[in-house]
């Protein structure tokens, strides 16, 4: 994950790959799930080739809940991602030798996003929680839980992140909360994208020139 | 590269272009609410954002100057942008050199003695690229300056030449970049035909360079033209001049 110093002057320099790397940790922990991502079907040939999924955010502006943002923007992108077609030649004794990719661009299949979560960030501030901070809500925040959830309702992974404290009675509320603001976010998502996807895949415009 | 035309025999080149035509280009000011100043460029395939803070008070106390503003520029990649991933790091060294080339480059554009004390920050990002990237990164930086309301002497408008068959090229995408000729990035102030970049780091013959520049120069007053009329609909859109010719 990248942080664009367009985003805020904030992030120049060193201090934008600190965020950088937070942020780029808790997701990790978030998809590096065995139920987030169909790992094995990204497999080639086991034990030697397999795709290689590189995930890129770049921040372009700064509006609070960076975390959030990133993982529904990760969804959108996953939605639209899908992979070539291969045919793997083996040799005389049985051994895969070489590897086609097959040169049609529509020779492809989407990725099995069954149980990919989505984060909703809940903001403890003074004594009520908010979700999805803005910049001013997030500097007066005491503490935030970071709840990933998917598609089911399932708790995916739960970080706590901040300086201060978290009532036990209080979190309870916020994972419920968490859980389902989180199916109705990937659904909207997946609404969006799998619609701008059958759009026009080349409209000629560029994507922020309207 | 072998195999590939670059100019036909029917004086087509890679993208079915002229040798004297600058790519598509469309760009949009005022695009993020939060910087004082921003732009989106696009060339042909190459995107661009540029954003300006300032004028405000210098980070480095040191470093402030008693009479004019202190330009600092920040040049970034996307490891997205180009067709193979690679993860490049702000400090690289190709991109401190391209952002120094900025930075200078507006220090002879931006009136910097009316922000004496202070600083103004550019930031430009590249999202795609497919050639042209430094000029395009000025192009954009001009917009977002005239956005953040920054006296500027003169529009800064940019554009790269190649030189392939005996003829000029003009705007050259990465296809045409590639060609192992030469790839020369200009900047002018157009009003005043003031060169403010100059930059070759490739082979050219010498008795080639006043038509390889002259075709730059050329395509620089192209871009302007866009420029000038973006910056004219933006103004009437947003503030409500009616008769903004004689901006």
């Amino acid at each position: 994950m990248i942080s664009s110093a367009a985003a805020s002057p904030n992030f120049e320099g060193r201090a934008g790959d600190d965020v950088a790397n937070t942020i780029s940790h808790s997701l990790s922990q978030v998809y590096n799930h065995a139920t987030a991502l169909d790992l094995p079907s990204l497999c080639i040939v086991p034990d030697q080739q397999c795709w290689i999924l590189f995930i890129d955010a770049l921040v372009l502006q700064y509006g609070g809940n960076l975390i959030d943002g990133i993982s529904l923007a990760t969804l959108a992108a996953l939605v639209d991602t899908t992979i070539p077609s291969l045919h793997v030649n083996e040799g005389e004794d049985g051994e895969p030798v070489e590897i086609e990719v097959s040169d049609d661009p529509s020779d492809c299949h989407p990725l099995d996003l069954t149980g990919i979560p989505v984060t909703v960030t809940l903001t403890k501030v003074s004594s009520s929680c908010v979700v999805d901070a803005s910049v001013k809500e997030e500097m007066c925040a005491d503490a935030s839980l970071v709840v990933g959830v998917n598609r089911k309702g399932r708790v995916c992974s739960m970080q706590k992140t901040g300086s201060g404290s978290l009532p036990v009675d209080l979190l309870t509320d916020m994972v419920e909360t968490a859980k389902t603001l989180g199916c109705k976010l990937i659904s909207s998502v997946e609404a969006v994208a799998h619609q701008s996807h059958k759009g026009s895949p080349d409209s000629g415009d560029g994507f922020l020139v309207s | 590269m072998a195999g590939i035309e670059f100019l036909s025999p029917e004086g087509l080149r890679v993208d079915g272009r002229r040798a004297h035509e600058i790519r598509k280009v469309q760009c949009k000011m005022g695009v993020f609410r939060q910087a004082d100043g921003s732009a989106i460029m696009e060339q042909g395939n190459t995107k661009v954002i540029a954003s300006v803070y300032g004028p405000h008070e210098v980070a480095i106390r040191s470093k402030s100057l008693h009479d004019r503003a202190v330009i600092n520029c920040q040049h970034s990649v996307a490891a997205f942008s180009s067709g193979e991933r690679r993860a490049r790091s702000k400090s690289d060294r190709r991109s401190l050199e391209i952002s120094r080339m900025i930075k200078e480059t507006f220090e002879a554009a931006i009136l910097t003695e009316f922000a004496a004390k202070s600083q103004i920050d550019i930031y430009v990002q590249i999202l795609q690229s497919d050639g042209g990237n430094m000029c395009a990164c000025i192009n954009a930086a001009t917009l977002a300056l005239i956005d953040a309301g920054i006296p500027l002497r003169d529009y800064v408008s940019s554009c790269s030449a190649g030189f392939v068959e005996d003829t000029p090229l003009v705007d050259i995408n990465y296809l045409e970049q590639g060609a192992s000729g030469p790839d020369l990035s200009v900047a002018i102030l157009p009003r005043s035909e003031k060169v403010v970049l100059f930059y070759m780091d490739s082979r050219m013959h010498v008795d080639n360079l006043e038509r390889v520049l002259q075709a730059a120069v050329r395509g620089c007053h192209d871009v302007f033209g866009i420029m000038n009329r973006t910056v004219r609909e933006h103004i009437e859109q947003h503030v409500g001049i009616l008769d903004s010719k004689d901006i």
